[in-house]
């Protein structure tokens, strides 16, 4: 059999060539995928404190009403703790959306590093078929022998996996590029948490062991009811304290997501850099704390 | 005429958290005075802690729309970076589908050779249709 003269004579030695050529440009994006999958998850975990600001506000407007108002009217107490917490209501669309970037850039990073983006193995396997059944004019041989036919197709694979890893990488590059933007937007969420969300927290815990106080001085003329109110009470003050702790939780989560990028950034040519792994991981690990804590708390109806 | 001063931040906040520490404080009185005071005296009381809870609240959510007007322009850009990763991957899965068309007309190439009207016919309508785009992201 005739080989086209193009090819090299011997393909096993061109075999490795291709083969080394291949690994050299092989890179591991597992840590931007697991960074960009704990985003996500991190907002999702957040998105009922952020959007239940309201909810939380007419839980404790309503409790408070139950308990210390001279007339209590549930239908009047109702309305009058919404228009309490109309400012809530307003407002938390603000922090949902800020929220809602995060988790898309999350996405785009899980998308970007995903293995499936430069692997062609499906498209060359259809490529490779089509070059094997090549025949010669004629004498029906194959116009490619076995060993020939890999080599052209780890030529052609190596040519668009370059192309395409380059553009990969090029796209990580820029995505990671906006930390500022992140910083900011998550920075925002931070603020919220610290400065307004804990603080309200702390104001509804003290309210609640205020009223229980109240109420364990009615005891001794309504006793079933100071009870009943009493032991709801304990277990919202439990409550409050693990929904203080799921947002101290989500405040560390935020600043390990923001050193785990910045850590992508600096290493995005070399992502086994053990510092930048060791980043990653402790941001899945603050996110795993998280999602236990956000696993229970959410405000009790009134 | 003094300027008009714009709350900052931290202004906010701490009217905030100073206005709960006296709602609070009506909430005590209200709760130890209960059996001395009168009806009309509670009820004057629940009406100025429900004041100051409204402030603490409006304070507050003033606090949200500042912490949120300033990350607005951060988070703008964001999306604007999003939308162009979304547009790069979109790209990479085009030259997907260049290879596919490739194989394709290999196989055209092929039924010309083998000058089988058959597979020739085939070949160019495979080649017609659309390539697959199953794993494109959304």
């Amino acid at each position: 059999m005739q080989s086209p003269s193009l090819l090299p004579s011997r393909p096993a030695a061109a075999g490795l060539l291709a083969a080394l050529l291949l690994s050299g440009c092989a890179s591991n994006l597992a840590p931007v995928r697991s960074v960009g999958e704990q985003t996500q998850k991190l907002s999702a975990a957040a998105h009922p404190m952020l959007a239940g600001a309201a909810d939380s506000c007419m839980a404790k407007a309503m409790r408070q009403q139950l308990i210390m108002a001279t007339r209590f009217d549930a239908q009047g107490s109702e309305l009058a703790a919404r228009q309490r917490c109309v400012m809530e209501e307003k407002t938390s669309p603000r922090l949902v959306a800020l929220n809602e970037v995060l988790i898309a850039y999350g996405k785009v990073l899980v998308d970007s590093a995903d293995g499936k983006v430069s692997s062609y193995k499906e498209q060359f396997k259809g490529l490779g078929e089509a070059l094997g059944g090549l025949e010669q004019p004629g004498d029906g041989t194959p116009l490619l022998d076995a060993g020939q036919l890999s080599v052209v197709m780890k030529l052609a694979q190596y040519m668009s996996t370059l192309a395409t890893q380059r553009m990969q990488k090029a796209s990580l590059r820029e995505l990671l590029a906006q930390q500022e933007a992140v910083n900011i937007t998550s920075n925002a969420l931070k603020e919220y948490t610290l400065r307004i969300h804990l603080p309200n927290l702390r104001d509804e815990a003290r309210e609640v062991g205020q009223l229980r106080g109240a109420v364990g001085t009615m005891s001794g003329t309504e006793p079933l009811a100071a009870n009943y109110v009493g032991t709801h009470l304990y277990q919202e003050s439990k409550l409050l304290a693990q929904r203080q702790q799921a947002a101290t939780a989500y405040v560390e989560a935020i600043n390990a997501m923001q050193q785990s990028l910045a850590a992508l950034a600096a290493h995005l040519d070399n992502l086994q850099d053990p510092q930048a792994l060791a980043q990653v991981d402790d941001f899945a690990q603050r996110v795993a704390v998280l999602e236990h804590q956000v696993a229970l708390p959410s405000p009790s109806r009134w | 005429m003094a300027t008009p001063h714009a709350l900052t931040k931290e202004e906010t906040y701490a009217i905030a958290d100073s206005l709960a520490q006296a709602s609070s404080l009506v909430l005590d009185l209200r709760i130890r005075q209960r059996a001395t005071l009168s009806q009309e005296e509670q009820q004057l009381l629940e009406k100025h802690e429900n004041h100051l809870d409204m402030l603490v609240s409006l304070f507050r959510a003033y606090g949200i729309y500042l912490i949120t007007e300033d990350a607005q322009q951060a988070s703008s850009e964001l999306l604007q970076a999003i939308d162009k990763g979304k547009a790069r991957l979109k790209r990479i899965t085009d030259i997907k589908a260049g290879i596919e068309t490739a194989a394709k007309l290999v196989d055209l190439g092929a039924a010309i050779l083998s000058r089988d009207p058959g597979a020739l016919l085939e070949a160019a309508a495979s080649l017609r249709s659309k390539p697959k785009k199953d794993d494109a992201p959304a």
